[in-house]
């Protein structure tokens, strides 16, 4: 298997946009492929649900025709809101094959141009059929989970409004991210209640945004060393337990494997906090922490910028913002920047990176490890 | 209340054809009414069609199979609350039982 690294990155700034999505894709290839050489042999497009979102489908054609890449050979794939790791992870396998030397992803979403009612409408055919017909979002999903976790764990109310005060704050350092303004605990507990006990801070935004990697057969300083994928049962009632995912699991055990690393190797990661209970219920799943440690955790700050494993350095989904085919590109293009040195007033020292997207409601994982090189 | 077997030990609420676990043919068995909540949540930003609020309640049948429906009453939310599981129109409610 041929080795696959990373040359660049780009992204666009992540918010309610009024460009296109293929102008907002534009914007992320621009940045990420300025001065270069423009020629790939493929572009792999994540993008959810261009169809409903935008009125678009062939979406990966409309893309290279609209970038000038005449006859580049290009796929969408679709993955839910893993899309942007799903991408990521194809494109490597394409390299890593030695089918191709140099390949383009991207990754991008635009969701604010229809009503919220309707994007929450897209949103829940996420979930099974039955239990969509029960009325169920996937905010009730997460918002079922947590209950469970405050009764079996002790986490108050007050205590999970520290994961959306945390990643606001390190959205406030990221000039891309959406939300770029602290928030008080009062404020999470007084903003609309959507599935009690969560409420509007508690979920991750409707967003418009884009992103884009290069990956390479040819060395760079950033190395993708392991990808781990795994699927849960798509109904919430098949699965054994209600505050740990398997998916995330087996996914964060196949990259460690790959990679050859441990939970306690990864100096930074990225994880999917859609909700504020995955931004405990994650770095759980992925070894960091034993279950039931999370939340404290996050009290002693051993998540935060400076602690012992910062968690969602870039603000995370909650401030970052999530146009959820774009999100698991944005991890990949975060912890590049964080293995670069280039992440600014957020930075971390770190030599060892780790990405975790979630599709669905966290049934169809991806979890990759990035590494200096 | 209708659920599904497989020789694997998986079960599973309602009808099913292949078993989600493994793949083989699932055995439709009758389970009785009886439901404890295992978690539940009020639900007040409702999709498109549905009138909020709407009570949720994921509940543990017998034998372990769970299954998501709603509630009809506010008081019957509550972690290990025993009650059955009635059917109005085709769905399934939690009803809890009287103190």
């Amino acid at each position: 298997m041929a080795k696959v690294y990373i040359s660049d990155v780009g992204m666009t700034k992540f918010g309610r946009r009024e460009e296109s999505l293929q102008t907002l894709m534009y914007e992320a290839y621009a940045h990420a492929a300025t001065a270069r050489d423009p020629e790939f042999d493929a572009v792999f497009v994540g993008c959810m649900n261009p169809d409903e979102f935008v009125g678009d489908s062939n979406f990966a054609t409309l893309i290279v025709d609209h970038l000038g890449l005449y006859q580049t050979p290009s796929v969408r794939i679709d993955n839910a809101p893993a899309s942007g790791s799903a991408a990521f992870e194809q494109a490597f396998f394409s390299v890593a094959s030695g089918h191709y030397e140099k390949v383009l992803v991207l990754a991008g979403e635009k969701m604010s141009a229809l009503p919220t009612t309707i994007a929450t409408r897209i949103l829940s055919k996420l979930i099974d059929k039955y239990e969509r017909s029960t009325g169920a979002t996937m905010p009730a999903l997460a918002a079922l989970v947590t209950r469970r976790y405050m009764h079996d764990y002790g986490l108050s109310r007050e205590e999970l409004a520290l994961a959306a005060v945390k990643n606001h704050y390190n959205g406030t350092l990221n000039p891309y991210a959406q939300f770029q303004k602290e928030i008080s605990v009062d404020d999470v507990l007084k903003s609309k209640m959507i599935a009690d006990p969560l409420r509007l801070y508690d979920c991750a935004s409707i967003s418009d945004g884009a992103c884009a990697v290069i990956l390479t057969g040819s060395k760079t300083d950033v190395k993708v060393t392991g990808i781990g994928h795994a699927t849960d049962f798509l109904s919430l009632q098949y699965r054994d337990s209600l505050t740990s995912f398997n998916a995330t699991k087996v996914a964060a055990k196949r990259a460690y494997e790959r990679a050859h690393r441990q939970p306690k190797d990864i100096d930074v990661a990225e994880v999917h906090d859609a909700f504020t209970i995955l931004e405990i219920v994650n770095p759980e799943d992925l070894g960091f922490f034993k279950l039931g440690e999370g939340v404290a955790a996050l009290i002693e700050g051993k998540t935060g910028l400076n602690g012992e494993i910062p968690i969602n350095p870039s603000g995370g989904l909650k401030a970052r913002g999530h146009p959820v085919g774009a999100t698991g590109l944005a991890q990949i293009c975060e912890i590049v920047w964080q293995l670069r040195g280039e992440a600014g007033k957020r930075q971390v020292p770190a030599n060892i990176g780790l990405c975790h997207n979630i599709g669905g409601f966290v049934n169809n994982n991806i979890v990759t490890i990035l590494e200096s090189c | 209340m209708q659920a599904s077997t497989c020789t694997c030990g998986k079960i599973v609420a309602l009808n099913r054809e292949l078993c989600p676990n493994c793949g083989k043919s699932m055995t439709s068995i009758e389970l009785g009414n009886d439901a404890v909540v295992l978690t539940y949540t009020t639900l007040y930003t409702v999709p498109e069609g549905f009138n909020a609020p709407i009570f949720l309640v994921l509940v543990e049948l017998e034998q372990g199979a769970k299954l998501l429906c709603e509630c009809k009453n506010k008081n019957d939310l509550e972690i290990g609350k025993k009650g059955k599981i009635v059917v109005e129109n085709e769905k399934y409610y939690f009803v809890g039982n009287m103190e």
